[in-house]
């Protein structure tokens, strides 16, 4: 009994101390992603001084005045064959930074040097190095993951990086118009078993819902060419990131069935596993009680998940919509041609989780009642 | 067409919800709603922490309160994600505003569609980029908060005897289940939302290194990254908050004196 305790306790602290680990190796390495281009073989500066000078007012769309401010940075280049030398460029950017932002002392930036002809360095700044800003990021995030749900929370990773992995083989076998002809599909498909799979393991319950998720998202699919593909009221060249020569249409349908997929399969793993857990408890259960709880069940997924549709969308399109407000865009305009994507995309996401929920109901009872019943 | 979605979600919602489905359906409704008049006011210029913080709190009162009504689990919901909402903004306004990833990307500078865009605004963009960023996880956080206060309160009604520390435990097991199934549906409608990126990129002939210095890619990785992490500190965030509730005598005399109440509106009601 003692020793059992004692072993309790050693697991605890074994714990804390992997904890501390993880914490010292996150810090360790964010000053070493830091100190090293570790990314990237760019030219890293460091900004030193910084002057700031008011140039004037400028008249904004809604006929305020905002001021516009110019920089003058002195800068030590850090690596690189010109290391160590000092350099001085200019930046200009406006109060409300929209389209440039301004610098702060201390900040290292990706910058491309070009020596001219009177032994002055031209300097062209790229980008702050902020590389070292996410290898934080996903440290926290990893640290947090295990530390809230050690094994499953390294197959969910193991399950996105898989994913990750295998998109990016398929994208670059073919061509992008290839792809969304019909590589997309196959990809849904794989998406499908191994995030189910990795979610939950060799199980009847697993192929219950890789088989009622790719049911829900074929009809989503249909749905998506009966509804939005016949209709003209989608701008899709005013798509953000539009990029000229694609597929165009083809690639928003995959965005809309991608984007409701992690729903779908979330969905369909809950359904599925209630219902192995309800059959298990109580083998001899009517078909007719099982949809009562399945509904008791689904109502309560149905409202969470629209709504985390809802807030992602919402957050993601909220940027671009509050400048165009600002622009003085017409608020038809604005829902017309930049957020009738976002709207699209919620709304089938919406209609594939709501279908899920029968669809998924249905196959785990003919799949799993019918087993339960002869093993009984 | 919009029409035409819309009205088959309301029937699908009725069919399958049944009249639970009708009360999602109007907190769907309203929520979007509050967000479309929150994003006009903040287009128009208004102070955007004063408008976040009214627009969550209405966005919780609607999502937490109309839908679950008012218990201890609501309340406890209420502050926990309150307390992640304040720790995520820190943490995305240091590194927001260190890494520069408010503003418009590299590759919205250069786009055809936004030149008529003009440069000055009059509205600071860090702050607009921390409300979006809040906006995006805060679905996910109320939705993980609600589902692992709800059944920690059964477990108090069940076994009242019940102590601290097993509390503390299953309200973590509770989180672990869920978990791995909010991070898959973000990455994934992240997925969906940043194809058409991909697809630029593939397009224009990216290196690795371009990518990783570009702006538009770093967006969409601290999007998901941020909604992650939100949804994983509020597990412990609240079972810590439930147990600490659920222990303190003035909360416990403030829930008896309401529910008192509402058994006396029942009755009346009857």
């Amino acid at each position: 009994m003692r020793r059992a305790k004692k072993m309790k306790r050693q697991i605890k602290n074994k714990k804390g101390v992997v904890l501390l680990i993880g914490v010292l190796l996150l810090l360790f390495l964010t000053l070493f992603v830091k100190q090293h281009s570790f990314f990237s073989h760019q030219t890293v500066i460091q900004v030193t001084k910084i002057n700031t000078i008011c140039l004037g007012k400028d008249k904004t769309p809604s006929q305020t005045s905002e001021n516009r401010y110019e920089q003058k940075i002195t800068a030590v280049v850090k690596d690189g064959a010109y290391k160590g030398r000092v350099v001085t460029f200019d930046h200009e950017y406006f109060a409300s930074e929209v389209r440039t932002q301004k610098y702060r002392t201390g900040d290292y930036l990706y910058a491309e040097l070009k020596q001219q002809a009177d032994a002055e360095l031209l300097v062209t700044p790229i980008g702050v190095k902020s590389d070292y800003y996410f290898v934080m990021l996903g440290g926290i995030f990893l640290i947090g993951l295990f530390f809230v749900s050690k094994k499953r929370g390294g197959m969910v990773l193991l399950s996105i990086l898989i994913n990750a992995f295998l998109c990016w083989g398929l994208v670059k076998t073919g061509t992008v118009n290839d792809f969304f002809s019909y590589t997309w599909g196959f990809l849904i498909v794989i998406f499908c078993v191994v995030t189910l799979f990795c979610a939950a393991g060799w199980h009847k319950k697993t192929l219950g819902a890789i088989i009622s998720s790719l049911l829900t998202i074929g009809t989503v699919y249909l749905l998506y060419e009966l509804t939005v593909k016949q209709s003209k009221a989608i701008p899709y060249d005013l798509m953000p990131y539009y990029a000229p020569n694609m597929p165009i249409e083809k690639i928003f349908q995959a965005s809309v069935l991608f984007g409701c997929l992690g729903a779908i399969m979330d969905i369909a793993i809950t359904i599925q596993a209630a219902v192995s857990e309800l059959l298990l408890k109580k083998p001899l259960i009517t078909t007719k009680e099982l949809v009562q709880s399945i509904r008791e069940i689904s109502y309560d997924i149905m409202r969470t998940m629209t709504n985390v549709l809802l807030f992602s969308y919402l957050g993601s399109s909220l940027p671009l919509t509050v400048l165009q407000i600002a622009n003085q865009y017409s608020l038809s305009v604005i829902f017309r041609y930049t957020f009738i994507f976002d709207v699209v995309r919620f709304l089938l996401g919406c209609i594939g989780i709501v279908l899920c929920i029968p669809i998924s109901g249905v196959i785990a009872v003919m799949l799993l009642k019918r087993r339960a019943v002869r093993k009984a | 067409m919009i029409l035409f979605l819309i009205v088959l979600l309301t029937i699908l919602m009725l069919l399958v919800g049944g009249d639970k489905g009708a009360i999602s359906f109007i907190t769907l409704i309203l929520n979007f709603i509050i967000g479309m008049t929150a994003i006009y006011l903040l287009g128009i210029g208004l102070n955007p922490v004063i408008l976040f913080i009214i627009s969550s709190l209405l966005f919780c009162q609607v999502t937490l309160v109309y839908q679950n009504g008012f218990h201890k689990k609501t309340v406890v919901s209420y502050l926990s994600v309150f307390v992640v909402l304040g720790i995520m903004g820190c943490l995305i306004f240091v590194i927001g505003q260190r890494s520069q990833l408010y503003g418009m990307n590299d590759i919205e500078r250069i786009e055809e569609n936004m030149r008529h865009l003009s440069k000055t605004s009059g509205i600071k963009m860090l702050p607009i980029f921390m409300v979006s960023m809040l906006w995006a996880e805060l679905g996910a956080i109320m939705d993980t908060s609600i589902s692992i206060s709800s059944p920690m309160q059964e477990i108090i009604l069940h076994q009242p005897q019940i102590t601290k520390k097993q509390l503390l435990k299953s309200g973590m097991r509770i989180g672990k289940d869920i978990i791995g199934t909010t991070v898959n549906t973000l990455t994934f409608v992240a997925l969906g939302e940043s194809i058409m990126l991909i697809i630029y990129y593939l397009a224009c002939q990216y290196t690795i290194e371009r990518l990783l210095c570009s702006k538009a890619f770093l967006q969409q990785i601290a999007m998901v990254l941020f909604s992650c992490t939100g949804c994983i500190l509020i597990i412990p965030v609240t079972a810590f908050l439930f147990v600490k509730v659920n222990a303190s005598k003035r909360w416990n005399r403030y829930f008896e004196k309401i529910e008192k109440k509402q058994r006396q509106a029942d009755d009346f009601d009857e």
